[in-house]
Order: structure tokens, then C-alpha cells, then sequence
């Protein structure tokens, strides 16, 4: 088992399923810029120190089984007035890494003055910031649990008004490639086209 | 679907069986929805698993893998060529190599009617593209020489000696190298047959018309090129850049001067050597030669190492007697040899071992006038070697372990973060092949698709390997397989369990294991395990071929083979005391309060194997094999089984099964929406027991 859930998701307690998503941005020197991070929640997430801004993102299936060969999973970002679109394409995506991490939690309760909420998530002692989910600190952890669901890298890229629309694919992508690679080439092996084409003259004269 | 089409989905499906441990999972997997495929897989891949895995969806742009039939064949013989792969050894190994360099010539064993011309041959052939562990044997055609320690020595009469050399970090000079180490008899080293002339080097004169000067200088014996002596003692210089792959250690200069003062004339010069052209360093001088005008005299210079830029600076010419400087004299200077052959590109790759080898020709009484086909027996690459489950040894080290060699291709050949890879699954699945003596011994002689060839070694130990969450694991299906979890009624979503069966002709009665026999000239042989009752029972002989070069092993053939055979065809079934069957093999699976003794067991340990004489009495529990296909069975659940995995053993409670039977998860696919759909193969203990009901591993 590769993933130690708490009793609570273990007895189907568990609140609600967010989905956290990562993508790792170059520059054109091959220099990591930024690291992209979404949420498919409302509203935004912080979690281990860092913001999640929340889209309208779907995905379709993940998969995991022996067959070791490239499995795709489809990933579908509103493009708000074309915004993202602007910042994307100022960046190389393809071959990028792309995490998706699924977070299982269930809020504690909550008093708000005179309210009292079953399942208190909303943090916003600061009146001027976004309401936003605290995964570090606001929900106690025996009633979350974390775990990656897909660790890898971005494959094709297609944006319209509508939707920016990106293909992940599994690490196995890169297991498609020769083995040994290296081969007795003339860089390397120097000495192997004279080997090969020179006549070879043992036993007997070489009369010019 | 054209031609083209259909052969790569026959391919495809071959592939399924092209591995035990993939034949074993597809057993379940494939469902009915793969079922219009299943015809396929049982009538082409007994033809096509042998020779190909490639051309299947794993494989799509690399050519095919060849089967055990042509490989050890193909490995065995020497090549020349430019296209091959630089061999990658696993194990223990026999294989031939490339020649990357060959010469004749005639400078060791002189030319002669009787005997021949250009009798010595020189040839470098390389074996690995890495650092190995030892030769074992040398074998030239059907002579065996056996090497110790390091050193091969020579055989045959003396006709042949051999050298092998592990790879090296930098680039080799073939002048460095020693084609019979430690040699005791005399020319046996490259370097004493050299003594061409430099040719065409790259000349330079510090003085004077360098082109005009050039080719007499070196070339004709009666060159003249004069240095001229300054009376300061700094003289002109002449230097030769050998060439950014050329290098010299040793060289031969011949001098004359042309002063005639009818006395003995002295000369001090000084030869020096560079690798950049810019810094030079003394290599040898001297002032101690005396001659006579026109007396040319022959200075050898032999220095430990090799370097591309050489020079002889001239530094004055003195009478003898008067120990004065003659000044405005000129030094004559006749050749500036350097022995090498420049001609040939002549170093040794780094990180490659070789055979250096020497065949003399020797035509009187055809004592030796054909190259022999020279291959050799050798322990490969040194890889990492795990201490725990979560240490290894800091240097690597050889191993066969297939588990081990799983590893090296994870971090060597796919770069694979460490941190990325699940190392206690690698330790689990190590312990595992040493507990059953398992071994991988490929030699990996021809480019293919690198999932072919992990597959290759997975197929080794019945071997998975899954990535789940951010890591690379590795899983083995094994009679030691814990249960992770057991599932019953309320952990499926309603109508989402589905249980099948595959049909007979998706299955095999008959197994043939293809792998590789060193005792057989390392050619290719096979076990076979059928079963004529589920023959009977087809109506026919459904053969499947697993073609596994890294087996080197009857044993390990046969384990394997067994395995594959149960895990198609036989389930388990569980008796109680008093159902036992008298006659039928069970193994204990809980005492209970039954006297297993009583009824032919020797004890009442939980996995003793016994014989039913009676019926028993209390409510102990027994295995016994039954003749059942395994059941695929699938189902969908919620987030509160997705600690679940690829590889997990689960136990399934429901009401469509007439027992609670164990099954391994095949995959696990989930949604957006928490849903987690999961695949299985029934797993059976029984899987790992022969007929008799004792375990194969």
C-alpha cells in the first residue's frame, strides 16, 4: 500500500476532495520560473506555504497498472478573458512537470461569535484577503490526508477563448528510447572506419 | 485495419505472453473486453513471441528484440561494424565483441616465403560499454583458455596472445597498451612493431621556409634542413604536432652537422614535449655525442608518457677539443622520427573493456593462417548493491540480483532521481530472488526499446514495475505476498463487482520456457510444463511460448514455468475438517482444532503438505489445488480504498463469490470525482505449489 490513509477517510467520513495542481514554468534558458498552482476549489488554498488559486479545472482519469507504457490524463483550465492564455504562451510548457495532489480533509467545528459551523473552513482574520482554506494550520491533521495523484510532465498545449486545454503524461513517455544507446559510431570509436574498410594484409604481401 | 495493423495487434497481444509475470496479470485483465482480441493471442503468439516483443504498443519505434534462438547465436560472434550498440553486460555472461582497430605488419615475426608476409595482426576488440567485474574464460573458436586474475595469457603454440583490459576512465593510446601483460618473451607489445615515420604531421619550423622544408625533412634521407646554433646556446627548433589524436611517447633522431674542422664536433640539444603547444617541458637531452662531419648519428628518445606536441631544440655545436662554440655553424637534421603510426586514430574509447589481441600467421604447414572467432566469458557491470532497505554500498559492486539490475536501469539509463525510486520495494523484491536462487544474466547485444528490455529482466523474477504517487516501484508476485485489506460488499458501489472468467481458448495447457543454458554453449533451451488432463478437458493443446534471455538457469526456467502454468489454469479450493478427500494433497492453511496427524500429516504446522488418509475431525483448514481458471474480478469504490495499489493483495468478501477469495490489483484508475475503479486476478497461494503440493519457490 502506498498510501496510509486516516480512519476517517478509511470509514467514509471523510468532507470533501480538492484537487491541487502544480506546473513547473522555464524560462526560455531553461531556468525555472515559477511554479503555477491551481486549485479546483472555490476558493483559494494554502498549503506547505503556498497560495492555490482557484480555477475552473477538470481532469478526466488517472491510472495506474503494470503495463508500463504512457498513460495521458486530460487537463481543461477556463480561459477567463484570455489571461491565462497570455501568461502561458509567454512560457515553455511541454516537457514541464505537473503534479496533482489529491487532499481528503474534513474541517473541524467552528464558532464564529454567536455561530457555530459543523465544519468550519474559512479563514479570514484579515479582512482585506481572499477567504482561503488553511491545509496548514486551520485543519487539524488527523482528519486530512494528502497524496500525490499524478506526478508528470506537461505533454501537448492548445488554448482557445474558451479553454486551455493541456495533455500530461505519465513518466514512462521518456522509456521510449534505444538501449544500449551508445553505439560504435566513428565520434567515439575514431579508429572503426579504418577497421572496417582498410584491407587487411596478413599472411601476404602488400605489393603497390 | 490493414495488414500492417493487424500484425501489430497480434504483436501487441504476443507481448502479453512474451513475460510470465505480464501473462500472469493479463490472465485476469483482459476481461471481455479484450476478448475479440484473445483469438489472436493464443494462435500468433506461439509464433511470434520468440522473436519479436517489439512492434506492440510498448515498443512502437524501435526495432525487434530477437528471441533466445538468435541470440545466443548472434552474441556469439565477433562483428565489425559501425551500427552496433556498445554491448551492457547484467551478470554473468559469454558474448564476442567489435574490432575498433586492427593492423599487420611484419616487425615482430619477419617476412618469409616459408612462413608469410605481415605476419603480425593487431586488433583491439571491444567487449562492454563499461566497467566489468572479471573474464572467466577466453575462448578462441573451440579452445578454452582459462584466465586468472586479471591476465589472460597466450595459447595455441603461441601463435595467439590475448589480453583483456577493463574500461578505463580517459581515453587509452593503443601504444600504451599491453597485449600480453607481464610479458616475459620479447615483441609481444604493439609498441615494438611501431616505427613509421611521422608522415604527415603537422610540421613546424622555427625558422625558414617551413612548407618547402617540410616533407624532405622527414621523409628523405638525404634532407637538409639546417638549424642554425646562436652562440647563447638558445638555437632554433624544429616541432611536430602530432594531431589532436595522435600521440608519441618514444622517437628517433638522426643528426648530421657540416662543420669541417677535421676535428670531432660535440652537439647539445634538448628534446621537449606539449600538450598545448604553448608550455613544454624537457623530455630528454643531451651533449655527449661527438661525430664527424657527415657522420650521422642516431639519437632514441624514450619517454614514460604520450603526448601530442614534440620538439628538438638545437642548442650549439662545440669542437671537442677546444670546448668552445663553433658559432654561424649548422646542425644537420636528417629525420625527426616518431614511432607511432600516425596514420591510424589509435586510442581506446573510455569506458570500455577490450581484448587486445596478437595472432602471428604462419603459413609453414598452415600452422596458423586463420583468425580464430574469439568470445569471452565475463562477469559484467558493477551496479548498485543495496545493505538494507534503505542503504548501499557507496561503490558499486556486481550483482545478478535481477531486483538490483531493476535498479541500475531506474537510475543508469533512465536517470531516475533516488528519491523518486521506492528503494524498500527494490530491497523486498532483492530478498526475494535471493530466497528462490533467481537470477538475470543478459547481455544486452542489440538496441531495443528500453521497456523491452526491462522487461526482460522483470521476466526473470516475475517482476512489475508501477509508478504510484511520485514513485517508481517494483513489485513481485510471490507465495510470501501479504494481505493488504480485505474488502467485502460495503466497500463496492452498488452493481460495480464483476466477475469473470476467461474462456479455453484464452488460455494455455502447455508451457514452453525459452532462456539461455550456458552448459549448451550459452545457445538457447527450454523447459516445457503441460498439463494432459486440462488438454482433455480443451479438446485441444494450447501452447504458449515465454522467451526469457536473462534466465540462465534450468531450475529457475522450470520455477518459473510451473508458476506461469498455475497462475493460467488453477485456482484453490479450501476444505474443513471432515470434508478432507482422502487421496487429495492438501497444505494446512489453520490448525484449528484438527489432528492433521491424524489423516497423514506429519505436524500440524499451518503449510505442512499431506496426503488425506480420512476425513478429519474440528474445524482446522486445508488448501488443495483446484483445476479452476483464476477469476478477474473488478469493481468500483470510493476515496476510502485509495490507499490501495497496483500489487496489493486484497481479500474480497461478497455475495457472488462462493468463498472469500484473495486477488492481486492489476490497476487502479480514478476521476475528479473520488472514484476509484479497480482491476484484480485471483491470487492463489496454490500458484507457487507443484503436483505434489510443495512449493516450486
Amino acid at each position: 500500500m502506498s498510501k496510509n490513509l486516516s480512519n476517517y477517510v478509511r470509514s467514509d467520513d471523510a468532507f470533501a476532495i480538492i484537487h491541487l495542481f502544480e506546473f513547473d514554468m522555464y524560462d526560455f534558458e531553461g531556468n525555472l520560473d515559477e511554479v503555477l498552482r491551481f486549485t479546483d476549489h472555490e476558493m483559494f488554498v494554502k498549503y506547505n506555504t503556498n497560495d492555490y488559486t482557484p480555477l475552473s479545472i477538470t481532469f478526466d482519469r488517472l491510472n495506474e497498472d503494470f503495463s508500463m507504457s504512457s498513460d495521458s490524463v486530460s487537463l481543461s483550465i477556463d480561459n477567463i478573458n484570455g489571461e491565462l492564455t497570455r501568461e502561458a504562451l509567454a512560457s515553455e510548457w511541454r516537457n514541464n512537470k505537473a503534479r496533482i495532489i489529491r487532499f481528503i480533509y474534513t474541517p473541524n467545528a467552528q464558532s464564529d461569535g454567536a455561530d457555530y459551523y459543523d465544519y468550519g473552513i474559512i479563514h479570514s482574520e484579515d479582512i482585506n484577503n481572499y477567504p482561503y482554506i488553511h491545509m496548514d494550520d486551520f485543519i487539524t491533521a488527523q482528519t486530512t490526508d494528502a497524496y500525490y495523484l499524478f506526478n508528470g510532465v506537461i505533454d501537448t498545449f492548445s488554448a482557445t477563448e474558451q479553454a486551455l486545454t493541456a495533455t500530461l503524461t505519465t513518466p514512462f513517455v521518456h522509456w521510449n528510447k534505444p538501449y544500449p544507446s551508445r553505439t560504435y559510431n566513428q565520434n567515439e570509436f575514431t579508429s572503426i572506419v579504418g577497421a572496417m574498410s582498410d584491407m587487411v594484409y596478413w599472411g601476404r604481401q602488400n605489393i603497390v | 485495419m490493414g495488414i500492417g495493423n493487424i500484425f501489430k495487434a497480434i504483436a501487441g497481444i504476443a507481448l502479453v505472453w512474451y513475460a510470465p509475470q505480464l501473462a500472469i496479470m493479463a490472465t485476469g485483465a483482459m476481461g471481455v473486453g479484450a476478448s475479440a482480441l484473445a483469438f489472436y493471442a493464443t494462435t500468433a503468439a506461439i509464433t511470434l513471441v520468440g522473436a519479436s516483443i517489439s512492434g506492440s504498443a510498448l515498443a512502437p519505434s524501435m526495432g525487434d528484440m530477437f528471441g533466445s534462438d538468435s541470440y545466443a547465436g548472434q552474441k556469439l560472434k565477433t562483428t565489425k561494424d559501425n551500427y552496433s550498440p556498445v554491448s551492457i553486460v547484467y551478470g554473468e555472461n559469454r558474448l564476442a565483441g567489435n574490432i575498433i582497430w586492427q593492423t599487420t605488419n611484419s616487425a615482430v615475426n619477419n617476412d618469409n616465403s616459408a612462413n608469410g608476409y605481415n605476419r603480425d595482426y593487431w586488433s583491439i576488440i571491444a567487449l562492454t560499454g563499461h566497467t566489468i567485474e572479471d573474464v572467466l574464460k577466453i575462448y578462441a573458436n573451440d579452445k578454452t583458455l582459462d584466465v586468472s586474475g586479471t591476465y589472460s595469457d597466450r595459447y595455441a603454440n603461441e601463435y595467439t596472445h590475448l589480453q583483456w583490459h577493463n574500461a578505463n576512465t580517459v581515453r587509452e593510446p593503443i601504444n600504451d597498451i599491453e597485449f600480453v601483460k607481464d610479458n616475459t618473451y620479447a615483441n609481444d607489445a604493439f609498441t615494438t612493431i611501431t616505427g613509421y615515420s611521422v608522415g604527415e604531421a603537422n610540421l613546424t619550423l622555427s625558422t625558414g621556409d617551413t612548407s618547402a622544408n617540410r616533407d624532405n625533412l622527414l621523409d628523405d634521407d638525404d634532407a637538409t634542413y639546417w638549424l642554425t646554433s646562436n652562440s647563447n646556446g638558445l638555437g632554433e627548433y624544429v616541432s611536430i604536432d602530432m594531431g589532436a589524436t595522435a600521440y608519441a611517447s618514444s622517437m628517433e633522431l638522426t643528426l648530421a652537422h657540416n662543420v669541417d674542422t677535421g676535428r670531432e664536433v660535440g652537439t647539445s640539444w634538448t628534446i621537449q614535449y606539449s600538450d598545448n603547444n604553448t608550455t613544454w617541458t624537457n623530455a630528454n637531452s643531451g651533449d655527449d655525442y661527438s661525430f664527424s662531419k657527415d657522420e650521422i648519428i642516431t639519437i632514441n628518445v624514450d619517454h614514460a608518457e604520450t603526448h601530442r606536441y614534440w620538439r628538438i631544440q638545437f642548442d650549439a655545436l662545440w669542437e671537442v677539443l677546444d670546448n668552445g662554440n663553433l658559432s654561424s655553424k649548422q646542425l644537420r637534421i636528417y629525420s625527426f622520427k616518431i614511432n607511432t603510426n600516425i596514420n591510424s586514430v589509435i586510442e581506446v574509447p573510455k569506458d570500455v573493456a577490450y581484448l587486445a589481441v596478437h595472432q602471428v600467421f604462419d603459413a609453414q604447414d598452415n600452422k596458423n593462417t586463420e583468425f580464430d572467432n574469439l568470445t569471452v566469458e565475463l562477469k559484467g557491470k558493477k551496479i548498485r548493491v543495496l545493505a538494507s532497505a534503505t542503504t548501499y554500498y557507496t561503490n558499486p559492486i556486481y550483482s545478478n540480483n535481477p531486483a538490483e539490475i531493476i535498479l541500475d536501469l531506474l537510475r543508469d539509463t533512465l536517470s531516475i532521481a533516488d528519491a523518486d525510486i521506492d528503494y524498500s520495494s527494490i530491497w523486498d523484491a532483492k530478498q526475494i530472488c535471493e530466497d528462490n536462487e533467481w537470477t538475470c544474466n543478459l547481455a544486452v547485444v542489440q538496441q531495443a526499446n528500453i521497456q523491452s528490455v526491462i522487461q526482460d529482466v522483470l521476466g526473470t523474477f516475475r517482476g512489475q514495475i508501477v509508478h504510484s504517487g511520485t514513485q517508481w516501484k517494483l513489485k513481485v508476485n510471490s507465495k510470501e505476498t501479504a494481505i493488504d485489506d480485505i474488502l467485502d460488499d460495503d466497500d463496492f458501489i452498488s452493481n460495480s463487482l464483476s466477475v469473470s472468467m476467461r474462456g479455453n481458448t484464452e488460455i494455455a495447457n502447455k508451457i514452453i520456457f525459452k532462456y539461455i543454458n550456458p552448459q549448451d554453449n550459452w545457445l538457447s533451451a527450454q523447459v516445457m510444463v503441460e498439463d494432459t488432463d486440462l488438454q482433455t478437458w480443451d479438446g485441444q493443446t494450447i501452447e504458449k511460448i515465454l522467451d526469457v534471455k536473462g534466465v540462465t538457469n534450468t531450475a529457475q526456467a522450470k520455477e518459473l514455468t510451473q508458476i506461469a502454468l498455475n497462475t493460467m489454469r488453477y485456482s484453490e479450493g479450501l476444505h474443513n475438517g471432515g470434508e478432507f478427500v482422502i487421496g487429495k494433497i492438501y497444505a494446512i492453511k489453520t490448525a484449528g482444532t484438527t489432528d492433521f496427524t491424524l489423516i497423514g500429516s506429519a505436524d500440524n504446522n499451518v503449510g505442512t503438505v499431506f496426503t488425506a488418509t480420512g476425513a478429519g475431525t474440528g474445524d482446522g483448514t486445508a488448501l488443495y489445488r483446484l483445476k479452476q481458471t483464476p477469476l478477474a474480478l473488478s469493481f468500483a469504490t470510493t476515496v476510502k480504498n485509495a490507499h490501495l495499489e497496483v500489487g496489493d493483495v486484497i481479500t474480497i468478501q461478497s455475495d457472488l463469490l462462493d468463498r472469500d477469495r484473495e486477488f492481486v490489483i492489476l490497476s487502479v484508475e480514478t476521476d475528479q470525482s473520488g472514484l476509484v475503479q479497480i482491476s484484480t486476478r485471483e491470487y492463489c497461494e496454490t500458484h507457487f505449489r507443484n503436483t505434489d503440493g510443495n512449493y516450486v519457490i
